[in-house]
Order: C-alpha cells, then structure tokens, then sequence
C-alpha cells in the first residue's frame, strides 16, 4: 500500500470528524439581564411590543391630563373643582392587526395607575368593575345605550362606587405595505363619557413603525441583522 | 519481533469490534414505556407510576419523555399541581435542548439518535403548554392564560424556525393546535369585560379546528352575546379520550435497498469493500392505536346534556406533523450509514488492508454488527389522549351532579363516572377526565371554587 493512499484514508476520517464538529454548535443557557430605566426598549421584530404600546398609552394619557387639569373638561362636568371626577375605566379593545398577547393587561394597569396618579381622576377598582358587568350582564359596548347605562350604574352605586364617566380605550391599526416591506400605525384612543350628559369627549396618540424584509430597507434603516 | 503492519492489519479490527460493542444499543423508549402504557390505560395509577419511576432510575437518555408521562398519571391521579410542576421542569428542558451540540451530534451518528439529548417531537413541545394550561385550569387557573398563549407562541416559533433562506418551509402547513387559544377564550370571556379577546381567541379557534361545531357558537356569542343569563354560571368538561400516538421502531426498506445496491457497486469497483446493508435501517414512526371510544356523553342530574367534541386532534396532529419531518429523519439514518461505511472504508485504507483479505472480511462485518446496533429513536410522550374534547354547558348556579359516559360509534360503551360540581353565578367551572378506552382512568377533577373551595371528588 502506498504512504500517500494511507494518508489519505487517514484524513478522510480526519475530515469526517471535523465536519461532524462542525455540523453543530454548542448548546448555550439562556441569559437575561435588568435593563436600566434609561436603556431604550427592544424593538419588536414582527409585531408591536412595549417600544410601541407604553409610549401610546403615556402620550394619549398625558394629552388627556392636561387637557382636563387646565380645566378644559366638557361642560357639563361641573364637580370637579371640588372632588376628582370618578372615572370608570371599563377595559381596553383591540381592534388592531396584531394581538395584544399579555400586553392587554398591562396596557390596562399602565392606564389604570396613571389615572390614580394624576390626582384629577379617581378610578374605580377593576374588580368593581368586572362584578358590575357581570351583574348586569352587559358588554362594554352595550352601555352606550342608555337603559343599559342607567342599570350599570345604579349596580355600581349600590356597590358604593357611584362614578362620573366611563372610559374606554382602544388600540388600532393601520398597514401600509410597499412590496417586501410594510408601516404600520398604531392608533390609542381614550374615550371618556359623560354619564350625565352622554357627551364623549377623546383623546389619541399615534406611533408608526416600519417593518423591513428587503434587504434595501434594512440597510435604509441601518438594521441588517 | 512483530511487523508493524502485521500489528496494525490484524489488531485493528478487534479493536474496532470491542469499540462496536461498546457503542451498541439497548433496547428502545417504546420497550421500556410498554408496562408503564398498559397499566395505565388499565386504570393501575400507582403501578404505572411505579413502572415509570424505575424507568426513571434507569435511563438518562429518555427521562424528559418518561416525565411527560408521569405528569399524565399524576393528573389523572387527581394531582395537577404537580403535574403542572413536572411539566414546568420538562418545557424548560426541551428549551434548552432545542439547541443543537456538537458532541451529541458526532456521537449520534457513530451511534443512533438516541445517544442526542431528546428535545421533544414539535407537537409534543405545543401540547406541553396546553396540558400546562389545563393542569393549573384544574388548580388555582392563575397561570392558564399564560400558558395558553404559550401554546400559541410556540407553534408560531417552530414554524418561523424552520423557514430556509429560499423561503421553503416544511413546517408552513401544520395543523395548529386549538386548544390553547380555546382556554385563552374561556377565560378571557370570564371577564365579561374582553369580548373583543374572546372573538379573536373563536376566529383561530373556527380556523384551526374547523371540525369543531361548538366553535361557531362561541364565536357568534363573543361577537354579540354574553357569557351567561342572570344567575347562571359555565361548566366546561374537558377530556382526554382513547389511546394516543407513540413510536415504533420500523425497517425503512427502499432505502435499505438502495443503500445496498449502491454499497454493493462499490465493492465490486472499488479498491476495498464496504460492509454491506444487511441490517436494515431502522427509523421511528408514529403510531396510532384503534379506538372504540369516540367521545364521552355528559349528563346534568341524571339528565343528557350533550357529549364533548375535539378541540385538538392529537393523533391526526403528530401523524401530520411527523411525516413532515419523516424525510429528515431518515435522510439522517441514511448519511450515518454512509459515514459508518465511509470510516470503515477509512479505516482500510489506512491500515493497508487487502482487498477480499480475512483482515478486509473481519472489518466488513465488524461494520456490519456496528450498522446492527442502531436502534430508532422511539422516544415519545406515550400516554397522550388520541383527543382532547370539551363540552359547554351553561347552568344554574350551586351544585350539581355531573355524569360522564364514554361512547362508541354505536353509543355507550361503557359505565357512568359521577361527580358533583359547583357552579358560579357569571363564573366558570372546569372539568377534567381521562377515558383511554370503555371506563374512566383516575379521577374526575374539578377546578377550585372562586371562593377558594376545594375540588370535587368522583363519586
């Protein structure tokens, strides 16, 4: 047998291990790590997340604040220079392309503290709200009629939470696609009614956001990988 | 004194004889699940619990799979907490092990694949979620929601996962599971406040398991009804029904054949001989077991109430979603044949061997006995249902008694399980059963109270 076909034989097992190393990789442990408050948000890759979601809510949110701590509430509110106006916040609605996962109950929270903190509204608890509708038996949406409005709030005052406006929030959509590539904006309405009057008064906030497959987009937008 | 080459032709291989024996497989997860499967499916909880647990002892390599089984019997066992527990621990390995090593790879294909780290099947990673969303359903259901977005998420990322630079996907048609999106439905519409959820939740649920008549009914109430009339609340009776898919081991033929014929054209042209194919290659399959159940019929108080429906197919689901790996598993088992045969090939080129020497012959069938010791991967999560269904029944608040039959084609097939369930006003009540076959295995659990209570016991 020559050296040279032995040596090849011998390096054919040597490829045939090397390329099986190098078939795989190496299993790694997941890692997290606290990211400080001023570190800016991951960016959601395929749908909105939290860089999209908290800045609507903070923004629509502050709009409506000072809106109505200058005094600007609709005119039929009168009390509230003596008390908070009691807020009824009865949940937030996707109408968006895109599901709200477990954001849904944080949007709500994130709404329902800045409420509190704003010392111009007082919120009633969610629980209250909840046993309220599910006494009554009425959607969100059916307490714009106004029997069913009336019945909802005599349940919440026998429950001790009489309130002055029912506020919902709703998240939307909308796409705009250009070939591979699309922008979407997302739209957070709060709504406030007056329970007296049946006036609405509403605040928004909007956020667009590109998502880039085309590699044209990606170097426009300095995210290639 | 002793040529070198004498040394080498006629010790090598001996050596690679001891070093095939030493790799050579034992006997397989299919094997070692059968005393633990028929126990169970005999309603013997603590004696499958016991099978499982030696098994557990024993093996290293299938533990992940023989825990998934263990979680089955403890919930049956009326145990979901920890059941929830166990199947924690095992999702998060199978996260882990979706990774792939280097090491277990190079030492799976000398070997078989069940020298790699067992990661899960893909319908057994999204059926782990769901049956986390209903063991915690069973116990406080704080976590349920979470859970049942996992199982949404999950199915999502294996099928991104599996998308190739050209844009193919094998993955892209597989049958979703239902179920998670049905429970993020239920108790989403338990609020009465996220109808919009709940008719986001029905959309997929229509769309995924269209097969499922009661998913249009929900889907019109969250578009425009309620959850309940005044006084009313919901029990929803969820089942595990007839015996699930597990693996077996089979003889992939024509590829058998023609790796044969192509070793066989080397031989004969070639400088060496390669170990012909005469064990046959061995792959997994997944495997369904007939049943004579078909769904469980619930009464109320003695009184027919309706019989429970599929919500996810199980069967149809691993059977659907294997065969679109089937390819790749046995593309596998076909390059470790040729890379068995190719070391061999090495090995005589190597050494010096002759051609048709009795060095040449021994190596031959030293590749023979080492291509023998492959065994299929087998490893599965065996004690799955064939289906899960479920049956809404709205009823008047405070206690009732709850019947629950198994049925055949033909009708019952089988005795009734009783139990007594509370009923919320504007709430909902969970149950859950296990039928494999003709009689309930295990207990019926209910959910706890709202008001904290305890479940309730089968009678």
């Amino acid at each position: 047998m020559h050296k040279s076909t032995r040596w090849s034989g011998g390096m054919l097992v040597g490829l045939i291990g090397v390329g099986l190393l190098l078939s795989g990789g190496c299993r790694g442990r997941q890692t997290a790590q606290v990211m400080n408050p001023n570190e800016a948000s991951m960016v959601g890759s395929h749908t909105a997340g939290s860089e999209t979601y908290l800045p609507l809510v903070d923004t629509a949110m502050f709009n409506l604040l000072s809106r109505h701590s200058q005094g600007v509430a609709p005119a039929a509110f009168q009390q509230g220079a003596v008390a908070p106006m009691r807020i009824c916040f009865v949940g937030v609605e996707n109408r968006s392309a895109e599901e709200l996962g477990d954001f849904k109950d944080q949007l709500y929270q994130r709404i329902d503290t800045q409420i509190i903190q704003s010392q111009v509204y007082e919120p009633i608890s969610r629980r209250y709200v909840e046993a309220g509708l599910r006494e009554t038996r009425l959607r969100p949406e059916e307490l714009f009629i106004p029997q069913n409005r009336q019945a909802f709030i005599d349940i919440m005052q026998r429950q001790g939470q009489p309130f002055d406006y029912l506020l919902y929030a709703t998240v939307t959509s909308g796409t705009t696609r250009d070939n591979k590539d699309y922008q979407r904006d997302y739209l957070m309405t709060l709504e406030m009614v007056n329970i007296r009057t049946g006036q609405v008064d509403k605040e928004s906030a909007t956020l667009r956001k590109g998502y880039n497959r085309s590699i044209g987009a990606k170097i426009k937008n300095f995210g290639l990988f | 004194m002793i040529h070198r080459s004498y040394l080498v032709r006629q010790v090598c291989p001996v050596l690679l004889m001891l070093l095939v024996a030493c790799l050579s497989g034992c006997a397989s997860h299919v094997d070692r699940l059968r005393e633990a499967r028929e126990r169970f499916h005999a309603g013997d909880l603590a004696g499958a619990s016991d099978a499982l647990d030696r098994q557990l002892k024993r093996s290293r390599t299938d533990s992940d799979a023989l825990l998934l089984d263990k979680a089955v019997v403890e919930l049956a066992s009326g145990r979901p907490d920890q059941a929830e527990q166990t199947l924690r621990g095992v999702r998060d390995r199978f996260d882990y092990l979706e990774q792939t090593s280097a090491g277990e790879k190079a030492l799976s294909m000398v070997t078989d694949d069940n020298r790699e780290a067992y990661a899960g099947e893909d319908y057994e990673k999204i059926l782990l979620r769901a049956f986390l969303a209903l063991a915690n359903l069973m116990d406080d259901g704080q976590d349920a929601n979470a859970y049942a977005l996992q199982v949404g998420q999950k199915q999502e990322q294996i099928i991104q996962a599996a998308a190739d630079a050209q844009g193919n996907n094998p993955k892209a048609g597989y049958k979703r599971v239902a179920l998670g999106a049905y429970v993020n439905g239920i108790l989403r519409e338990e609020t009465h406040v996220d109808y919009d959820d709940v008719a986001r939740a029905m959309v997929r649920v229509v769309s995924w398991e269209p097969e499922f008549r009661p998913g249009r009914v929900d889907l019109q109430r969250a578009q425009s009804g309620h959850h309940s009339q005044t006084g009313h609340g919901v029990l929803y009776a969820f089942t595990l029904v007839g015996q699930g898919p597990y693996k077996e081991e089979v003889a992939e033929e024509p590829s058998s054949a023609a790796l044969l014929v192509a070793d066989r054209i080397i031989s004969h042209n070639g400088e060496h001989t390669l170990p012909p194919t005469i064990a046959p290659i061995k792959v997994p399959r997944v495997v369904l077991p007939y049943n004579a159940i078909r769904s469980v019929g619930v009464s109320v108080e003695g009184q027919p109430a309706g019989q429970t429906e599929t919500i996810t197919d199980v069967g149809r689901l691993a059977v659907q979603q294997y065969e679109a790996v089937y390819p790749e598993v046995v593309g596998r088992a076909v390059a470790r044949r040729v890379l068995k045969k190719g070391i061999v090939f090495g090995a005589k080129e190597a050494t010096g061997v002759e051609k048709h020497s009795l060095a040449s012959f021994a190596l031959d069938a030293a590749g023979v006995a080492w291509e023998a010791t492959e065994t299929a991967d087998t490893r599965c999560w065996g004690l799955l249902p064939d289906r899960i269904q479920v049956l809404r029944i709205e009823l008047p608040a405070g206690q009732h008694r709850i019947g629950l039959q198994p049925l055949g084609p033909n009708g019952p097939i089988g005795a009734v399980a009783e139990t007594v369930v509370p009923i919320a006003d504007g709430r909902n009540t969970y149950l859950l059963a296990t039928f494999p076959h003709d009689r309930l295995v295990g207990q019926i659990l209910v959910s706890r109270r709202p008001d904290g209570g305890s479940p309730g016991q089968m009678r």
